[in-house]
């Protein structure tokens, strides 16, 4: 534990002593004792809690919108050979879009503020939701649709009392991936297009030249990236023992 | 209501609760197409045990699934109650062969057992849900393991509790596939007399496969056996063995023994 330290924190040292030294002239250089100060600067003053705020508000409910969508159609296709035969074209089309490229549309409809980041999160988010529900609703056993066929189940009843629980843990791996995308694409837009959030924030530090700041505000959200991804994996761990039978 | 009895009965008669009248179901393949089942016929009266065995792979499961309604035959048809089979009910309850697929892993004993009340078009009070449960989980020797999930069971009590699932539906018939293939010499034995003992006592029409012989006539009233490629019934054997039946007794009965020596020239033979 404690050598898997050493490499860390020499390259730290290093990068301290070689950012005071001058050694290397530029605008962009800083130095890790600089970027402490900036950080907790920017911690103090609350401008960085206030920009976290608004891409993780946005990157959310980004995400519970596109994944819901992304979950029913999902569904949907995986439920019925006819949707998916209907749907696969469609999907198809505008699925290779990448989504900042709707930067600009979404602008246009939303303006500056939450709606844009949220619009093109929720569209980045469908996609691997899914693809993700439709091929787990493909995969739930045939014996366990045909229980529910014995059973006279409506497809609704069926829907949620056997296909749903059956692809939870699925369903949970991809709210994991689209809770990734959701924050890549949120600081995304907010860098190029959209006044607020942790991206705006990371370019206007760039654009002012306080490096020290930049790489403050990148290392906080590397950090948000990682503790997001670590909370899920571990609420998954926890919620999903039961699920297969031995 | 006195005198309706014999009239009851006498219909009960002419009219068999599952008629099977020369189906035969075929899948299309490359070439043309495969005949899986051949011109079947068969009559089952309400409350009789029929089994049915064959070698593997003639047939069984497919016949039985046209008996359950989940596929439908391509010739001839099959009628329950009266009214043609075209889908599946909860009349007719299946229990599957493979137990462990069939479970919802995610609910617990109970709550597999609750699925069949939950779903009843006749609306319980969950005290009486309740009560249901615990009476059949009591029957198949489950009331222990009422909190457990289905992984946390072992193959014969997995097993059991798809049959009490089934039994929640109070079907009129039950359709075993290879119920206890699976399991133990042991807890197939008792297994074994459990569903007859049910059988009996609920008056349930059972249709039993199997590809054990000694099985099959210590279960059935009658027994028939099939043949493969195409499946087909090529023996049907009224089983005169009195009831209730025993492990011991029964199965060195010398009747038992000359029904296992006829059924066994009808079987495939192991060279
Ligand atoms: N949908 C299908 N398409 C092609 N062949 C099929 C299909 N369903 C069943 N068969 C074939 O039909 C035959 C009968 O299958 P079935 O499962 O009914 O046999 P079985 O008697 O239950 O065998 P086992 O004792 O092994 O369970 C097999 O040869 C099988 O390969
Ligand atoms: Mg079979």
């Amino acid at each position: 534990m404690l050598r898997a330290l050493v490499l860390p924190v020499l390259l730290l040292l290093l990068w301290e002593f070689v950012g005071q030294s001058g050694l290397i002239q530029s605008d962009m250089m800083s130095y890790p004792s600089a970027v402490a100060a900036a950080g907790a600067a920017a911690l103090l003053d609350g401008s960085m809690l206030k920009a976290t705020q608004q891409t993780i508000v946005s990157a959310l409910i980004g995400l519970l919108i596109g994944g819901g969508i992304g979950i029913a159609l999902g569904a949907w296709f995986g439920m019925s050979d006819a949707a998916n035969r209907l749907g696969r074209v469609s999907v198809e089309t505008v699925r290779p879009i990448p989504s900042v490229a709707l930067i600009p549309l979404a602008m246009l409809v939303f303006g500056f503020g939450y709606g844009m980041t949220i619009a093109v999160v929720a569209f980045a988010c469908i996609w691997p939701a899914l693809i993700i529900t439709q091929t787990a609703v493909k995969q739930v056993p045939r014996e366990l649709l045909e229980v529910a066929r014995g059973l006279e189940l409506g497809w609704v009843r069926k829907l949620f009392t056997i296909v749903l629980p059956d692809v939870v843990p699925n369903l949970f791996t991809a709210l994991r991936l689209a809770a990734g995308v959701a924050l890549i694409v949120a600081v995304t837009v907010e860098i190029t297009a959209n006044p607020q959030g942790l991206g705006y924030a990371l370019i206007v530090a760039q654009e002012t030249l306080h490096p020290d700041r930049m790489f403050a505000y990148l290392i906080w959200v590397g950090l948000i990236g990682w503790l997001l991804n670590f909370g899920l994996l571990q609420a998954q761990r926890r919620l999903f023992t039961r699920w297969d039978i031995a | 209501m006195v005198q309706d009895k014999p009239m009851q009965r006498a219909t009960d008669m002419q009219s068999p609760l599952l008629s099977i009248e020369n189906v035969s179901f075929s899948v299309p393949v490359a070439q043309g197409k495969l005949t899986i089942l051949q011109n079947i016929s068969l009559n089952v009266r309400q409350g009789e045990f029929v089994s049915i065995i064959g070698g593997s792979g003639c047939g069984k499961t497919t016949l039985l699934r046209l008996i359950g309604g989940l596929n439908r035959p391509t010739e001839g048809r099959l009628m329950f109650d009266g009214a043609p089979i075209e889908q599946p009910s909860r009349r007719r309850a299946v229990v599957f062969q493979d137990y462990s697929k069939a479970l919802l892993p995610w609910r617990t004993v109970t709550s597999n057992v609750q699925l069949a009340l939950d779903t009843d078009p006749t609306p319980r009070d969950a005290a009486t849900k309740k009560k249901i449960i615990g009476r059949l989980l009591e029957q198949v020797g489950l009331a222990e393991a009422a909190d457990r999930f289905p992984r946390q069971l072992s193959g014969g009590m997995q097993q059991r509790l798809q049959i009490a699932r089934c039994l929640a539906l109070e079907p009129k018939m039950l359709l075993m596939d290879e119920p206890f293939g699976a399991l133990d010499a042991m807890t197939r034995q008792t297994l074994q007399d459990e569903i007859a003992k049910l059988a009996k006592e609920t008056g349930m029409t059972v249709i039993f496969i199997t590809h054990d012989i000694e099985e099959a006539i210590y279960l059935g009233d009658r027994v028939c056996a099939m043949e493969s490629r195409p499946g087909r019934i090529s023996a049907v054997l009224d089983i005169d063995l009195k009831f209730p039946r025993d492990q011991l007794t029964t199965r060195e009965d010398e009747q038992f023994l000359r029904y296992r020596h006829e059924l066994f020239q009808y079987l495939p033979k192991k060279h």
